[in-house]
């Protein structure tokens, strides 16, 4: 872990909507391959800062940034960034699952599409490829041509991340991936971010204590605005530095 | 108090309990040491060393429990598996305690003076009750600054041991007479000093519980 390179690195970076400051002078710095969750009560900053990593922020009223994040020291935020070229590099997998009223293999496809690719040899094999890598291949491979919407919400949401590999990310952000599923389809989730770090790098954001400590490597804890506390994940959870730390990840805050 | 404190201190004050219970049988059993046999005594001992025993499983169904059911983090977490890991050497101090008990019923005449003083018997003693004294405090207050004591006092009992061993040696050489007993005296005090290696243990665990750094092999 120690020698892993750094692939995301914010430097004092500052988000405000309006006059409200959402986030103060943060620095942190993501390890390729490695899964890192970000916790904090509601409205901490830290989905502000998820969707800063695919510059989802940038059509918010009143948004504004200063600080540099680089991903594979190439500033994201620079004029020269296409943002949808980023986005493909970038992948990102919401609370709720949101397939579209398509078939299963369209929604997989969905992002090479838009970009005009047709090849259907390669769209199959990336529709297999996809699949499995979502845990879902055997569960779905005789009915590729079934709408999405039928299946389970622990099988839309791993279509969905299926969608998102699809286009071959570095990078995959989760924003409350497990939230709206029951523990059995969360189970499998989980499950899923363990096998995916070996090949991306994974960037979490969570409410269930106990799942970031389960998934991550590192965990990040935001409040009001401020990174309070990084650091390793068994670390932050059997010793944190920080007494808002322990206060939070205990249940003793407020 | 939330359900999960409430639940902690139950099992932080059954676990003080049974560390009180753990610290009258070191008292009464290294008292048999000096007085010889006592009928009163060694009967309490054995009747507390089941209570021990019921205690350490509770416990350690009770921290099952807490585990799986409250999930604990941080100071939480620490402190119920300082609990957990600490109980296997309560019960080994109380087992030291009776099987003291168990020979000053079998040899109810005490120990000459003489091989009391060369064997280092009385400090040993001393220096193991103010080990368990400390952890126990230490535990109680949630704090390391006695346990630093323990330590030192550990190295102590390890010198007295090995010192004894040769008192022992010298003694078997220059008479037979008492052999048995001789070899008695040695082989508890190789006990007592086991037992200060419990009590280590407890106090590397209260360390980690109370700091959040591992102690274990490094106090030195």
């Amino acid at each position: 872990m120690k020698n892993k390179k750094i692939l995301i690195r914010s430097e004092q970076v500052n988000v405000y909507y309006g006059d409200n400051h959402v986030l103060k002078n943060v620095h942190l710095d993501i390890p390729e391959y490695t899964v890192t969750a970000l916790i904090g009560p509601s409205g901490c900053g830290k989905s502000t800062y998820l969707r800063l990593l695919n510059r989802m922020n940038d059509y918010i009223l009143d948004f504004k940034m200063d600080g540099v994040i680089t991903i594979n020291n190439k500033n994201i935020y620079d004029k020269s960034i296409e943002v949808e070229e980023l986005r493909k590099e970038v992948g990102m997998v919401f609370q709720k699952p949101n397939p579209f009223p398509k078939s299963i293999y369209d929604n997989v496809i969905y992002g090479l599409a838009i970009r005009g690719v047709k090849k259907k040899s390669y769209l199959d094999e990336v529709v297999e490829r996809s699949l499995q890598q979502a845990a879902l291949w055997d569960e779905v491979k005789d009915s590729l041509k079934k709408n999405a919407l039928s299946l389970s919400g622990g099988q839309q949401q791993r279509l969905c991340i299926a969608r998102t590999l699809a286009v071959e990310p570095k990078i995959i952000l989760m924003d409350e991936p497990t939230s709206a599923l029951d523990p059995i389809s969360s189970a499998k989730i989980e499950e899923l971010i363990f096998e995916l770090k070996q090949n991306y790098t994974i960037i979490i954001v969570t409410h269930n204590m106990q799942q970031a400590s389960r998934v991550s490597d590192f965990t990040a804890f935001f409040y009001l605005g401020d990174l309070v506390e990084y650091n390793k994940t068994d670390t932050l959870f059997m010793n944190p530095e920080h007494d808002r730390t322990r206060r939070y990840i205990t249940g003793r805050f407020g | 108090m939330r359900i999960l404190d409430a639940k902690l201190h139950e099992i932080k004050m059954d676990t003080l309990s049974m560390m009180q219970l753990v610290q009258l049988q070191l008292q009464d059993s290294t008292e048999l040491l000096k007085i010889g046999h006592d009928d009163e005594k060694i009967r309490a001992i054995k009747k507390r060393e089941k209570k021990v025993d019921k205690c350490d499983l509770k416990i350690n169904r009770d921290c099952e429990r807490f585990l799986a059911v409250c999930t604990p983090v941080a100071d939480d977490l620490r402190t119920i598996m300082t609990i957990n890991n600490v109980l296997p050497s309560l019960e080994r101090l109380s087992d030291v305690s009776e099987k003291i008990a168990k020979y000053a019923k079998k040899y109810p005449e005490p120990f000459e003076q003489e091989l009391i003083e060369r064997t280092g018997l009385h400090n040993l003693m001393t220096s193991l009750l103010f080990m368990y004294s400390s952890v126990v405090e230490s535990f109680a207050e949630g704090s390391t600054l006695k346990l630093n004591d323990v330590f030192v006092k550990d190295k102590e009992i390890n010198a007295i041991y090995k010192q004894a061993k040769k008192s022992i040696i010298e003694l078997l050489q220059e008479s037979s007479v008492d052999s048995e007993k001789k070899v008695n005296l040695l082989l508890i005090i190789s006990k007592l000093e086991r037992a200060g290696d419990h009590i280590k243990t407890i106090a590397e665990e209260i360390f980690f519980c109370v700091e959040g750094v591992f102690m274990r092999h490094k106090h030195e």
